[in-house]
């Protein structure tokens, strides 16, 4: 299941090991991702899946293998070194801030992207004024793209319902202008409608370049969304191939999908 | 400065220690099961030992024909009252706040902590009050150091009690459920742990050795002073800090290092910096290894 | 328990454009006639007074950037205000500055040495922060008691020539009044505009989830040391003024009752609250003089029982903070049409 690294990916992940006291919670896994591509990641619950998104995000540290985000290893690198190189997540649990409004919270999202100093913000410089502008039209242009348009900027992000609390936080994180997003379980929650409408919208986010790496249960996302998809089970990779490949691989059928995709 | 003289600020420093020590386990049980700082142990330390004035004041002439049995009256009467306290500021000012953000309870716990030695100051208007002599004055010279009876009888019923904690939290069920709650309180819950209570009880242990430790300082040094909590209660802390807090063994070992430390630096500071060596202590841990002596390393929970 | 109920803040109804004007109309001249009273009122009582309610007033300020906006218990704050009075009075006794020239190197000051306490232990865990700056501000005070040389002692520092400026001596606290509120507008100012700004919502994210705010890519220990920097900052500077109006300066002011008040100011007016914490400082200063009649410490009695009754009722203060984002802002800043359906939008505007 070893893949060679092509140093030309955009996100490149060989023999990642990582062990929780004796628990082996990831082993070997290895898996590129290219620019504009969404890949799946798949697999039981406790498979991995989210310690796998720590690990490239950079809250587990303690791994084996590596990892590397256009061509540069990110082991060492703290989670907003590694943000710094151009990878956004969301959480499976989604993670807004309580105290800042919709717009605040997009604005927070860009905090690498604004070029004002503590001078700029304390005597409100044309600097600063120049660098707000900027921000609130993206951060406005992000809240409509994630379907957030018609939410009064004001609102606090708390305030929203859930499908509109998870949608912030893609716009969050999108306005950071990624070169990797990674989802967590974006669709949960949602109904088959919000899901068919945040497939598109992934969909459109690969559409500019962006490489997504997605981790949903709902295999109708999933299956419609995706280019490839990486199954993990017990912490290893089982099998990494298009929708059409995964659905019909015995070892996967076998030990997750059975039923879902039979149906 | 002579070999003599150093043996005996170790054996002072070993006794001041073992009440410090005992001070520190509240601190360290408390945030050992809810990672709460509470400043609180440090007025109900001072709340002990004045609660031991009042209660020596009523023994009167009983506790100078009894002094052992007058001692005994104080230290339980006083570590009951305390933990009654303790019981009082963990419902009214901890609990209320379980699932408040992190600043909450430990805004309210310096609250508590400011409340109850501001009323002491305001009962006690500020003056020093005297403890009765308990034992004989006349020291004993074991070799070339000098010790007082009492001095040896506060750190042997210091040391018993925290060997005492020790096992009750390592053998009992209460200690299991003590040890279930520091690992993760939600599995503890499900798992049949009455939590909230187990929690409370924690408060009311810590006070109660914290008034059993303010008896004691005030027997060994004859007298209590309306903010000793807010100083010793930073001693204490540190003894925590220093031995690992959430540890009930590196309590002993940080209130005794701590104890000998401080000592020490009445040989070789001027007086009015002998107080310092403990912040100095203390933030030179927190800096180098907030860990702890017996600690292990914690990372900060997500 | 319903009496207490009414505590908490309720939902009003809206009032009307015309009462809201006229509320403004009348908090602007409300607020411009209290800040003015020392000079209606007259005497040296009342200037005093006011002078000090506007030093814990910038105190509160400058403490709400820690607390308020960053959410970091700081028990030692007012070790700052020491270094801020102590620099002074050196710098005024030995070497014959003025008021003026003694400020920055007091601002200067209060930042380094809260980037040397803040360094280490903000590195380490968010509450150990707590203790560490009481061990700091313990040590400040007893350095303020033993450092002779350098403080004076227990006597503390005196005798420096009368500030002056253009040839103009200050020597009624009437005089000083000025420039106390002068520093507290300009920190009210700094902070309010910090915290509608990329620093101030860098804090804001730090203090509600670290997790997500390392994951929008802020640096968490550099955000929180700024936030210790550029509170402190502020009572460096009332520190110096403080020192100059009471022409002495000696440890009693630095003690741990004095950092306490500091955290119940911020955590009485409202957290993240400027107009709160300045309140509060008002609220404070009164309540100890009107109580300085009786002991001292019945005021302590009496800001360590509200402080618990608002974190246990009213956990937001007294004058909350409402973070927005106005229409003002956005009219400001915004897209003239703000893009509504996702086909809208561009990558890079």
């Amino acid at each position: 299941m070893t893949t060679a690294l092509t140093p030309e990916s955009l996100l490149a992940v060989s023999d990642v090991a990582v062990t929780f006291g004796g628990v082996q919670a990831l082993a070997d896994v290895s898996f590129n991702l290219e620019r504009g591509e969404i890949l799946g990641i798949i697999g039981p619950n406790g498979a991995g899946k989210t310690t796998l998104f720590n690990v490239v995000s950079g809250l587990v540290k303690d791994y084996q293998g590596s990892v590397a985000l256009g061509g540069i290893d990110l082991r060492g690198k703290s989670p907003q070194r590694i943000v710094g190189l151009g990878l956004r997540r969301t959480f499976q649990n989604v993670r807004l801030f309580k105290s800042l409004s919709v717009m605040d919270t997009v604005l927070a999202g860009q905090h690498l992207a604004i070029r004002e100093s503590v001078f700029d913000s304390a005597f409100r410089t044309r600097r600063y004024h120049r660098q707000e502008g900027i921000a609130v039209q993206r951060a406005q242009q992000a809240l409509a793209f994630v379907g957030l348009g018609h939410v009064a900027p004001g609102d606090m992000a708390a305030s929203l319902p859930y499908g509109g609390q998870r949608r912030l936080e893609i716009a969050r994180a999108l306005v950071g202008y990624p070169k990797v997003l990674m989802l967590d379980e974006p669709a949960a929650g949602m109904n088959a409608t919000e899901s068919r409408s945040l497939g598109t919208m992934i969909r459109r986010i690969a559409a500019t370049g962006i490489g997504v790496l997605l981790v949903e249960h709902d295999m109708r996302v999933i299956m419609s969304v995706c280019d490839r998809i990486v199954v993990l089970n017990f912490g290893r990779v089982i099998a990494q191939g298009t929708p059409e490949q995964i659905r019909s691989d015995p070892a996967v059928v076998r030990a997750y999908l059975g039923d879902e995709v039979g149906a | 400065m002579s070999l003599q003289e150093l043996l005996q600020q170790i054996v002072n420093g070993l006794v001041v220690g073992s009440v410090y020590g005992l001070v520190a386990l509240g601190y360290t049980m408390v945030y050992g099961i809810v990672r709460l700082i509470n400043f609180a142990q440090g007025a109900l330390f001072e709340a002990g030992a004045y609660l031991g004035v009042a209660i020596f004041g009523l023994l009167g002439a009983f506790a100078t024909h009894q002094p052992l049995v007058g001692l005994l009256i104080a230290l339980v009467l006083s570590a009951l009252l305390t933990g009654g306290l303790a019981y009082v500021v963990e419902r009214v000012a901890y609990r209320p706040l379980r699932n408040a953000p992190p600043l909450a309870p430990l805004v309210s716990s310096l609250a508590t902590f400011f409340l109850i030695i501001s009323i002491i100051q305001v009962i006690t208007g500020a003056q020093p009050l005297n403890y009765p002599q308990v034992l004989s004055v006349t020291p004993w010279t074991i070799g070339p150091v000098t010790l007082a009876p009492t001095s040896l009888l506060i750190a042997v019923v210091a040391i018993l009690l925290m060997g005492g904690i020790h096992f009750y939290v390592q053998r009992t069920k209460m200690g299991k459920a003590m040890r279930a709650i520091a690992v993760n309180r939600n599995a503890a819950a499900l798992m049949g742990i009455n939590t909230t209570w187990v929690v409370t009880f924690t408060f009311m242990l810590g006070g109660a050795m914290a008034a059993v430790a303010g008896v004691l300082f005030g027997v060994e040094y004859g007298s209590v002073t309306y903010n000793m909590g807010e100083f010793y209660g930073l001693v204490a802390f540190t003894a925590a800090v220093l031995g690992g807090i959430g540890n009930v063994p590196g309590a002993l070992v940080g209130g005794l290092t701590v104890g000998v430390l401080s000592s020490f630096a009445t040989i070789f500071l001027p007086n009015q910096w002998q107080e310092a060596i403990v912040f100095a202590i203390l933030i030179l841990v927190l800096a180098l290894r907030p860990q702890g002596i017996l600690g292990e390393r914690v990372a900060e929970r997500a | 328990m319903r009496a207490l109920t009414l505590l908490r803040a309720t939902r009003r109804p809206v009032p009307s454009a015309n009462t809201k004007r006229a509320l403004r109309v009348a908090l602007v001249l409300g607020t411009l006639g209290f800040a003015s009273a020392p000079y209606w009122l007259g005497g040296s009582y009342f200037p005093d007074i006011w002078i000090d309610m506007g030093l814990w007033a910038v105190i509160g300020v400058g403490l709400n950037v820690v607390i308020g906006f960053a959410g970091l218990l700081d028990l030692g704050y007012m070790a700052f205000y020491a270094i801020g009075g102590y620099v002074f009075a050196n710098a005024a006794l030995y070497h014959g500055f003025n008021l003026w020239e003694t400020l920055p190197v007091g601002a200067v000051i209060a930042l380094v040495s809260s980037a040397i306490i803040g360094f280490p232990t903000l590195r380490v865990r968010g509450d150990y922060l707590a203790i560490m700056t009481l061990g700091f501000g313990g040590i400040v005070y007893f350095a303020a008691q033993n450092l002779t040389a350098l403080t004076g002692g227990v006597n503390g520092l005196y005798g420096w020539k009368t500030p002056s400026l253009l040839g103009h001596p200050f020597i009624t606290p009437l005089d000083f009044y000025p420039f106390v509120l002068a520093l507290l507008v300009l920190a009210a100012l700094v902070t309010m505009h910090l915290r509608t700004s990329r620093i101030g919502r860098a804090w804001t994210c730090i203090k509600d989830d670290e997790i997500a705010a390392a994951a929008s890519g802020i640096a968490i220990v550099r955000y929180k040391l700024y936030a210790y920097m550029l509170g402190s900052v502020w009572a460096g500077l009332a520190g110096a003024l403080f020192a100059a109006k009471e022409a002495l300066i000696s440890p009693e002011s630095f003690t741990f009752d004095a950092s306490f008040f500091a955290v119940a100011i911020v955590v009485l007016g409202g957290m993240g609250s400027i107009s709160g914490v300045i309140v509060g400082g008002i609220f404070y200063v009164v309540i100890a003089e009107w109580l300085s009649a009786y002991t001292g410490t019945l005021s302590g009695v009496i800001f360590a029982a509200l402080l618990l009754l608002v974190v246990l009722l009213r956990p937001q203060g007294l004058i909350p903070y409402r973070p927005t984002f106005d229409r003002r802002r956005l009219r400001r800043y915004g897209l003239p049409e703000p893009p509504v359906a996702a086909d809208d939008y561009r990558l890079d505007p």
